[in-house]
Formats: structure tokens, C-alpha cells, sequence
């Protein structure tokens, strides 16, 4: 009886020290408060509801958010809209081949301190306006820093879906940062493409099993 | 290994999502490389923006509502405000709220046709009449009387009705505008329905059952053998107090 008592007063807080990430993270998806707030109480709820599935021992962290997220998804997404953002975004050009050398180091050089204070404003601005599939997948491994593995049994997925949405998802947010880097002024607009990224570029990334196999094969 | 071949991986290399022997390879062609490894330099960068950028503490109120959740062990605790009549604050048990963690349980079928009739928007059969005038309307099309949702209501219009269907259930539609958003409100016989999921609330004791589904709130409750339901993106408590208004 004691130990259940101890088990359970664990688990809640295990759960409670979740919190800020789970908020951060519903912020970013519903990007509303109201809304935000109703999701991370939705999935309390359903945590203490079903806290028996909870295996003990596994993965608190990612439990809690695989609930967030299937809540997200099946009660707070509009899917009508969802829909028209994937297909715009397949449409946007994607950027790598635009940056050139000079730009990405001093894109990357944290000593920067001018491009560093609008760099975050900037990324999180454009991270909110990401098509929702693609700004999950970085909000999950980007942000809260689960494995691809991890994703991939959290949305369900197939774990070459979750990367190429994250590889999606980063490059359009790199192409952002291009054009603001243009706008204010910080680099010249983009030229001609560096001649050692061909078409590589334009491609999402091979999945890793698949690279796995061309090994074995050559190897 | 070439730049075409680095970049493909670059991101799983970031990520450490590669294998030993692939890393490796990986590391040698940054160290020679200038152009992949300013990439490289640039996503790391990007990623730990997005990280600090996106911290975020909880509102002390959020706070506050989840350690009552957890309290409760996963049951809602409603407070009820701006309702007509003295409602007492109900604590809700969730006894109507059955199933596992598979999505389609915790919201029953009916919710989920309910806000597919108000997502969908499908255009009214009468739109330039009155609200009392549709009641009469519906003589003959359909075989229950139906009553309008809540004459001579604050900040709301009438905007039309039309035949539907909730589930088998024949249906009585009916589009509002209240507080400037799109409001639809179903009539329909209870008939041997079991609605399971969402919680439910006492407003005066009667019980009102809200569900979400899709970034739309559904608010229903029980009247003898009919169903009066609304749905729209309003929030829950407006909806059941819309319902509450008119019962
Ligand atoms: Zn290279």
C-alpha cells in the first residue's frame, strides 16, 4: 500500500516537472493561449486518466508528449486548413543551394552578437508559421530533443516520414533566415549556387536504412 | 565521401542519428571541408536558437489547474461562470468518458459528426426567415417538433436551418451567428444513442456533456427522448451556456 502510495506520488511528479516543456510546446502548435493552456490540461487529464498504461520504468517524457500530441492532432487541429499549408509548402524552393560559404559562417559565428539578437526572434517567428506537420517534427527533435525513433512512435509514423519533415522543416526555415539576412541588409541576396551542391540539394535525405543496405552491397 | 553525399546526411549527422562508421566519415569530410562545415555550423546554431527561443515557463494559473487535475486523478474540476442562473460550480466526474488512449474512443462518433455538419458548412435550405419561422419550417420534413435555440439572445443572429443527420438520426440544422462566429445547432432523437467521451458538467442539474474534435468545441445535452447540441470554435463554457439559456 505504501509503495503504491510512494509509486503514485512519483509519477505525478514526474509528470509536473514537464510541465514548462509540455506548455512551450503546446504554445508553439496552437500558437494561442487560450488554446494552449485548454491542450496541456487535456493531456493531464488524460495522463492521470490512463496512468496505468504507463509502463514504469519507460520514458515519462516522451509518453507525456506523445499524448500532447495526439491531442493536438486529433482535437485541436482544423485539418481542412492543415491540408492547403502541406501543399503550399511542397511548392516553396528550398535554399541550401543559395547559401553561400561567407554567408553561413557568418550566419553560424555566435561572436555575431548583432545578427544573434534578432537570429532567435526571427527563427521562433518563422518556426510559427511552419505547415503544422513539419513544425511538430522540429518543435519534437530540435526543441525538446527526442530521437527520430522516438518521434516516429510518438506521431506514428514511419521514421523515414519524420526525418524528411524535418529535414523539410529546417530548410525552410534556413530560407527564411536567407531572405530576413537579405532584407536587413546582413548579406547580398543569393547568386549563383556554389558548384559543389548539385542536385543533391533539391532531394530529401536518404533514409538511413537505405544507406545501410548501399553499404552492405558495396561492402 | 563528396559534398553531394555529405549533405544528404548532414542533418542525421547533427542529430547523431548515424551509424559509428558513417559518423566517422562524416567528421573526416567536415574537417576538410569549409562550405559543409559552415552548414554545419549554421544548423547547429539554428537548432539552439530554436531551443532558447521556444523555452517557456507555464502560467502559475496552468499551474495551479493541472496539480488539481492530477489531484483528481484525471477528473475535470469545472468552474462555471457568466451563466444566467446562480450555477454552482459542478465537480464533473468523468464517468461518461470510457475507452483507451486511441483517438477515436475519447471522443464518441456522434461529437464527431456533429462538428463535421458545422465544419463542412453546407449551404441552408431557408436563410431569409425568422427563427420562429423555421420552427414551422420543419413541420412535415422531419417527425419531431424542434425548438429554436434561444430566442431574443444577446449578440446573435439567425442564419438559416436546413435538413441534416447526426449519425442514423435524422436532424434539425440550424446556423447562428453569436458573438460574431459561426454557431450550428443540431435537434436530433436521442433514440438508443450512448455518447461516450468529454466531460460533463451540471449547469442547475442538468447535465451537459462538451467534447473537442478538429479545433471545434461541441456542447450537448439532454432533453426527454431529443439531443440539443451546438458546435462551433466558441469556447466550451459559451456553448453550454448558450444550451443552458434556452432549457
Ligand atoms: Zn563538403
Amino acid at each position: 500500500m505504501r509503495r503504491n502510495r510512494q509509486h503514485e506520488a512519483e509519477f505525478e511528479q514526474g509528470c509536473m516537472e514537464h510541465l514548462d516543456s509540455l506548455y512551450a510546446t503546446a504554445m508553439k502548435l496552437t500558437r494561442n493561449r487560450t488554446e494552449a493552456d485548454e491542450l496541456v490540461q487535456d493531456t493531464y487529464l488524460r495522463a492521470f486518466r490512463f496512468r496505468s498504461s504507463f509502463a514504469p520504468g519507460t520514458n515519462l517524457r516522451a509518453w507525456l508528449f506523445r499524448i500532447l500530441t495526439n491531442t493536438f492532432i486529433n482535437d485541436y487541429r482544423r485539418a481542412r486548413h492543415a491540408r492547403n499549408y502541406v501543399e503550399r509548402a511542397a511548392a516553396e524552393p528550398l535554399y541550401d543551394e543559395v547559401l553561400n560559404r561567407h554567408a553561413l559562417e557568418y550566419a553560424g559565428n555566435p561572436e555575431n552578437h548583432v545578427f544573434n539578437a534578432c537570429f532567435q526572434k526571427e527563427l521562433t517567428a518563422a518556426l510559427e508559421e511552419l505547415p503544422e506537420e513539419f513544425r511538430m517534427a522540429v518543435l519534437l527533435c530540435d526543441v525538446q530533443g527526442f530521437s527520430y525513433k522516438e518521434i516516429a512512435e510518438m506521431l506514428e509514423l514511419p521514421m523515414g516520414t519524420v526525418m524528411s519533415r524535418l529535414h523539410r522543416g529546417r530548410r525552410l526555415l534556413q530560407a527564411r533566415l536567407v531572405d530576413w539576412a537579405v532584407e536587413e541588409g546582413i548579406r547580398p541576396a543569393p547568386s549563383i549556387p556554389p558548384a559543389c551542391e548539385d542536385a543533391a540539394q533539391s532531394e530529401p535525405p536518404v533514409p538511413l536504412d537505405d544507406f545501410r543496405r548501399k553499404k552492405e552491397i558495396r561492402g | 565521401m563528396n559534398c553531394a553525399t555529405s549533405r544528404k546526411f548532414i542533418d542525421a549527422y547533427m542529430d547523431g542519428e548515424l551509424e559509428p562508421g558513417m559518423m566517422l566519415e562524416m567528421e573526416g569530410h567536415m574537417a576538410a571541408c569549409a562550405d559543409c562545415s559552415a552548414l554545419h555550423l549554421l544548423k547547429r546554431r539554428m537548432q539552439r536558437a530554436l531551443r532558447e527561443g521556444c523555452a517557456m515557463e507555464a502560467p502559475a494559473a496552468l499551474r495551479q489547474s493541472v496539480r488539481a487535475i492530477a489531484a483528481s486523478g484525471g477528473r475535470r474540476r469545472w468552474t462555471m461562470v457568466a451563466l444566467p442562473a446562480a450555477a454552482a460550480a459542478a465537480v464533473l466526474v468523468g464517468v461518461l468518458f470510457v475507452g483507451s488512449l486511441a483517438p477515436s474512443d475519447t471522443v464518441d462518433a456522434v461529437v464527431e459528426d456533429m462538428v463535421a455538419r458545422h465544419a463542412r458548412a453546407l449551404p441552408m435550405e431557408i436563410a431569409d426567415a425568422r427563427e420562429d419561422a423555421a420552427a414551422s419550417w420543419f413541420q412535415g420534413k422531419i417527425d419531431f417538433p424542434v425548438r429554436p435555440l434561444s430566442p431574443g439572445l444577446k449578440n446573435a443572429s439567425f442564419e438559416g436551418a436546413r435538413v441534416s443527420n447526426v449519425r442514423d438520426q435524422q436532424a434539425a440544422q440550424m446556423t447562428y451567428l453569436v458573438d460574431g462566429r459561426r454557431v450550428t445547432f443540431l435537434v436530433f432523437p436521442a433514440a438508443d444513442l450512448t455518447i461516450r467521451g468529454g466531460d460533463v458538467r451540471t449547469v442547475n442539474g442538468r447535465e451537459y456533456l462538451t467534447g473537442r474534435r478538429n479545433g471545434y468545441n461541441v456542447a450537448l445535452t439532454r432533453e426527454g427522448d431529443m439531443i440539443y447540441a451546438v458546435s462551433s470554435d466558441l469556447s466550451a463554457n459559451r456553448l453550454v451556456s448558450l444550451l443552458a439559456r434556452g432549457r
